[in-house]
């Protein structure tokens, strides 16, 4: 070591390896909590992540990896915040990389081991400055100084400029702005501007000549504006340099405490991890200790409450209540596993939420359509739609779900569906029907294809017309077919998103059992959520069966050259039913189909696809707040009413329940049909069977 | 007149104990005309669709015979006698929030021709005391567990 | 000649007791008594061998002013209100069939002519149900008290489920759902059946004139004699007694009965690895339901679960469950250190019913 400055030599290393030591004690308490997942346990998880690191696989880590740097989606939504995100990153990532390299080949430093190497390498310059000569300067020491202050440059001037621009002049944050937020911001750029000043008076303090301070440009600039000051240097270089080794500790020992900081380890942890998992819900039982999987846990640490999925949210645009966002709900359950769940905090023990403030917290956990437009936007791909469900989950366990929850159980168990109605009558929609006759569709003891109609479609006397027209259409393809009548029980949806992880299953036994009495091997659905819950929860037990959407049927006729059209003149959009888009990635045959109709003009949705708006109608919103729900659907019929179209076609029946409401209350001037309802009042004629 | 709070039964009016609370009436040539009650309203809400069995269909006491949709709201009525459906209330077809405003005036909902009059009428609630009784017990352990709609601005 | 006493609405105590002190005052030379009554007041009701802590949350019934019986009857606990139109039959010994199921059989018949006369298609299960497509709609009970048969019902018009389940005493409150649910599915009334509550008075005269059918005469209304008031004055004292209420119990079976063949039991074994804990519900002597659970290691980690689901429609014998068992562990490749598929045939066939 130098000697001219024991003390002071060896300080900003010891402040940074006290901030280390901090953050290695954070670290392991937040890592704790990921311990508590159900599912996999944490063993069994990282076991399977090696194994995976070896095979194909690896490719899609790769890809999350690149993703968690160069954030793509970001880039999508918003070019400024993408712009500031990846200048901190690749600046971070470049600075640490360039004094580490710096760092490893200087002389002055040759006596500190390795390890301690790590501590000493940020503040090099404190040393490399000192001792500087015209002949030890090389091109590869200026373009170290160069990159050093480059980086340092598009940390500061770029990235945190944007970002304090945004937050401070366009106040284009969502939720609101809290004394830690500022904290972060200052210290995240902090410690560099301080190290610019700490550059620039080491610059003048040890007289180094400009050929060589010029390549450290900025620090270079800062040193001309405050020379003419003429201050005593040397002991400001102590100061400064000082000053910046504290902030440094304090930043890298403030990480795991605040989301905003603990995500730069979290998120690409998570965005790793969600590369290699499957997408499938993992219901929680009452003997887990949380309602989460070890993916969830990770993935609640990986949201910065950025904002960006109430941008999108449908639900959030009535009333701007940033409660209801999975940003805000996610934080807060963040913090509750935290403070449960934290290696050290759950040494401490809290006591649990107050009543009032679970009720409150309940009310805006089912105030969700679960449409899943915020998991298509989430800049670090979190599957909020996933989550929520298990939230929900959580409220179900600790017993402070809306009561409208556990109604809707109670009505399963005594009629198997969650409008109580008595089940019996499930086909009473069948009796208003004269065209086709009941041995075509009912009591019979086995059918190729079985229609699952759906409790809403069943029941509701708006929508109701849907049953009959899938009726309709399959008996005129001249099918084989049948209804489970009075033996078709709700697929349990409801109680799914509702958070009642336990309570469908035998819903879903006694509609598998039917199912395989009547050996059909293929089933048909009018109603996305169906569709949804047969895919994604039956598919294992019915592997044998073959799942389709009306749509896709209709789609599979119309390119086989089945079903002709006669003509019909009219404007037509399509809007896409989140749980069969978004859900299950249908998005191209209705357009097709409907495209197929002669005389029709089709317009897309300003929103559609994967970015469709949804109708409100889902995620058992209507349960807790019904007016809510209307208002969503009437946004959806506003952005209807602007593309002039005369029909609007959608694939659900709850979809066009929402939007016949909507449509009633605004008095609008468009019509609403099922796809299938389109195809019959288009004039269909079929060609003759095979 | 039985009267509990914001809910009137007239006394003269039989009424079938069920969910959705149907008041029927017997009319000359012993037919029965019937429709929801003020309390089946007010617990179900502003009514926006309905559907009934056509006239002809057959009534099976105590199963519905049509179905009511209140905003999240969907509801059996229940047939209160055994027989042939004669007429379906047109006006109620096309603009159901009769039921509410009119639950015993214009928004009648059927007219029947009852298999066995006097048999299904036993079991019918019927006269001042019974009513009043009947419309206090329900409407009690409605208020208690929220079973009301909510209020919508009309 | 058969005595009728038709009641209309009684206390829950004289619910019970009236019943007790004909009995008790039933002599060879007595006419048989059938007595038709409501209680005015919800209540719970234990049966004779039951030590009604072990049965009852006493805590929740005495906060909610739920008052208890324990009656001279066998049986199980049951909550009772004014939507049940009860039927007592007492009649002496040397009248009456002399084997219980030829008792309930006989005693049985007009109530179960009566729900048909409404319009159920309820028939009578051995021993003592009276079910409508595999669910039962009424309770029974039936003993010798002294010289007197004794057969008791009722029609079920209306049920809580909510609080039948409330006020039994269980050892977690995932068994009381359990409880409920298997009442949900098992148990039904006249309002789930017919789609609305028939008038009681009608009911009423029905049950009665099917009772004449019967019995091949017709039955004459009376009133309680004075002998029998007074031993109902005694009843009253001794039924609130705590000293018989909280008689200790004999029998002690785990078993909660929701009808004739479905019961319903919660259990643990403790094994090596920890405790296995099961919720077995049986439908004769097929596994009908079944929840497997415990504080031990296992992977999969939805392992038990799937169990549950293979193991359910199976009959509840060692060898062939112990097959499947170990079949499982093989071809889902469970690891549970500490639990073998032995212990959990052992904890599965712990109670055996």
């Amino acid at each position: 070591m130098i000697g001219e400055y024991p003390l002071f030599d060896s300080f900003c290393a010891a402040v940074f390896m006290v901030g280390t030591f901090i953050f290695t004690l954070g670290l392991i308490n937040n890592l704790f909590v990921y311990t508590k997942g159900s599912g996999k346990g944490l063993g069994q998880a990282i076991k399977e992540g090696a194994k995976v690191i070896f095979s194909r696989k690896i490719g899609q880590v790769m890809y999350a990896v690149f993703e968690s740097i160069f954030h793509p989606r970001l880039l999508k939504e918003d070019f400024l915040r993408w712009l500031a995100m990846v200048s901190i990153i690749i600046s971070y990532v470049g600075i640490i990389l360039v004094n580490h390299i710096k760092a490893a080949g200087m002389p002055e430093l040759d006596k500190i081991s390795n390890l301690s190497l790590f501590f000493y390498s940020p503040f090099c310059d404190i040393y490399f400055l000192r001792t500087v000569t015209e002949a030890s300067f090389n091109t590869i020491q200026a373009v170290y100084a160069f990159l050093n202050d480059g980086f340092g440059f598009f940390i500061l001037v770029v990235g945190e400029g944007i970002l304090i621009w945004r937050r401070f002049f366009k106040r284009a944050h969502i939720f609101r702005m809290k004394w830690v937020d500022i904290f972060i911001v200052v210290a995240l750029g902090g410690w560099f501007a301080l190290r610019f000043l700490a550059e620039a008076v080491t610059i003048l303090a040890f007289n180094v000549p400009d050929s060589i301070a010029s390549n450290w440009f900025v620090a270079y600039g800062i040193s001309k504006v405050i020379s003419p000051l003429g201050l005593y240097w040397p002991d400001f270089y102590i100061i400064t340099w000082s000053l910046s080794g504290i902030a440094l500790a304090t930043l890298f020992a403030s990480i795991p405490f605040h989301r905003k900081l603990w995500h730069i380890i979290s998120a690409p942890l998570s965005m790793v991890v969600n590369s290699l998992s499957e997408k499938k819900h993992v219901f929680s039982k009452p003997e887990d200790e949380t309602a989460f999987t070890t993916r969830q846990l990770i993935e609640i640490d990986a949201c910065v409450q950025c904002g960006i999925c109430a941008e999108h949210c449908v639900t959030y645009q009535q009333h701007q209540d940033e409660h209801i966002v999975p940003g805000d709900l996610i934080a807060a359950y963040g913090q509750k596993l935290r403070q449960k769940y934290g290696f050290f905090s759950s040494l401490i023990g809290r006591d649990p939420p107050a009543k009032i403030d679970q009720e409150r917290f309940a009310k805006q956990l089912y105030t969700c359509t679960l449409c899943g437009r915020c998991r298509e936007v989430c800049p670090v791909k979190i599957d909020t739609r996933d989550i929520r469900i298990s939230m929900r989950e959580d409220a179900v366990r600790e017993n402070f779900a809306p009561s409208a929850v556990h109604m809707a159980v109670e009505a399963t168990k005594e009629e198997r569906n969650v409008l109580k109605y008595p089940n019996y009558d499930r086909i009473m929609w069948a009796e208003f029907l004269d065209d086709v006759p009941e041995s075509a569709y009912l009591n019979k003891d086995k059918a190729e294809i079985i229609y699952f109609v759906g409790c809403m479609t069943s029941f509701s006397p708006a929508i109701s017309t849907i049953a009959e027209s899938n009726l309709r259409l399959l008996y005129l393809a001249g099918e084989d077919f049948a209804l489970l009548g009075e033996e078709e029980s709700c697929c349990g949806f409801p109680l799914i998103v509702g958070g009642a992880s336990q309570d469908w299953q035998w819903l879903r036994a006694k509609n598998v059992e039917r199912i395989k009495k009547m050996q059909a091997k293929k089933m048909i659905f009018n109603c996305a959520s169906c569709y949804h819950t047969y895919t994604h929860e039956y598919k294992e037990l019915l592997p044998e069966v073959e799942m389709f959407h009306s749509i896709e049927y209709l789609h599979h006729l119309v390119t086989k050259g089945k079903l002709k059209f006669k003509e019909f003149k009219a404007k037509v959009t399509y809007h896409d039913p989140c749980d069969l888009g978004r859900g299950c990635g249908i998005f191209e045959q209705p357009r097709e189909v409907i495209k197929a109709i002669p005389g029709i003009e089709f317009v897309e949705m300003p929103k559609n696809r994967k970015l469709g708006t949804c109708c409100g109608g889902g995620g058992d919103m209507e349960m807790v707040n019904a007016d809510l729900v209307n208002e969503v659907a009437a946004t959806l019929v506003g952005e209807i009413e602007k593309t002039g179209a005369d029909i609007v076609i959608s694939g659900c029946g709850q979809c066009k329940r929402m939007i016949m409401n909507a449509i009633k209350a605004k008095k609008a001037k468009v019509k609403v049909l099922d796809t299938t309802e389109l195809m019959l009042e288009a004039g269909i004629e079929f060609e003759a069977k095979d | 007149m039985a009267k509990y709070k914001d809910v009137e039964m007239p006394g003269d009016l039989y009424y079938f104990n069920t969910d959705n609370h149907v008041w029927a009436k017997i009319e000359e040539d012993n037919k029965v005309r019937c429709g929801i009650d003020q309390f089946g309203q007010k617990a179900a809400g502003t009514m926006a669709y309905v559907k009934f069995k056509p006239p002809g269909g057959k009534t099976i006491k105590g199963r519905p015979m049509g179905t009511v949709e209140a905003g999240k709201y969907i509801g059996p009525v229940r047939a209160p006698v055994n027989g042939t459906i004669l007429e379906i209330n047109q006006e109620v077809r096309d603009d159901p929030t009769l039921i509410n405003k009119d639950s015993y005036g214009k928004g009648w909902i059927a007219l029947i021709e009852p298999d066995n009059l006097e048999e299904d009428f036993k079991d019918l609630i019927h006269g001042e005391e019974n009513v009043q009784a009947f419309l206090e017990a329900d409407y009690k352990k409605y208020e208690e567990e929220g079973l009301f709609a909510e209020e919508e601005d009309k | 000649m058969i005595r009728l006493l038709d009641l209309n609405e009684v206390s829950y105590l004289h619910s019970q007791t009236i019943y007790h002190a004909v009995a008790y005052c039933t002599t060879p030379a007595s006419p048989g008594t059938i007595i038709i009554l409501r209680p005015r007041e919800p209540y719970g009701c234990v049966g004779y061998h039951q030590w009604l802590e072990k049965v009852i949350d006493v805590d929740y019934c005495h906060q909610k002013g739920v008052p208890i019986i324990r009656r001279e009857v066998g049986g199980g606990a049951v909550y009772l209100d004014s939507d049940q139109l009860f039927f007592q039959c007492i009649f002496p010994v040397n009248k009456a069939p002399r084997r219980v199921d030829s008792l309930y059989k006989l005693f049985l018949k007009p109530a179960v002519n009566t729900y048909r006369r409404l319009g159920i298609d309820a028939y009578y299960r051995p021993v003592n149900d009276i079910q409508v497509n595999e669910k039962k709609i009424c309770g029974t009970g039936a003993g010798r008290i002294e010289d007197a048969s004794v057969v008791v019902g009722n029609l079920l018009f209306d049920f809580n489920y909510g609080e039948m389940a409330r006020i039994l005493r269980v050892s977690s409150e995932k068994f009381r759902d359990k409880i409920h649910d298997s009442m949900q599915l098992y148990l039904t009334t006249l309002r789930r059946e017919l789609g609305y509550v028939p008038d009681q008075e009608r009911t009423k005269d029905i049950l009665i004139k099917e009772f004449e059918q019967l019995l091949g005469c017709s039955l004459y209304s009376d009133d309680l004699t004075s002998e029998e008031q007074q031993t109902l004055a005694s009843m009253d004292k001794k039924f609130t007694d705590p000293v018989w209420l909280y008689e200790k119990g004999g029998k002690k079976t785990n078993w909660i009965k929701i009808s004739a063949d479905v019961n319903i039991v919660e259990s643990t074994h403790n094994s090596p690895g920890g405790p296995i804990w099961i919720i077995l519900r049986l439908k004769g002597d097929t596994i009908d339901d079944i929840v497997i659970s415990g504080d031990f290691t296992i992977q999969p980690n939805n392992a038990l679960a799937n169990l549950g689901d293979r193991l359910r429609g199976q009959p509840h014998e060692a060898d062939p469950l112990l097959k499947m068992i170990e079949s499982f562990y093989k071809d889902q490749g469970i690891e549970s250190p500490g639990i073998t598929p032995e212990d959990i045939l052992k904890a599965i066939m712990t109670e055996k019913y």
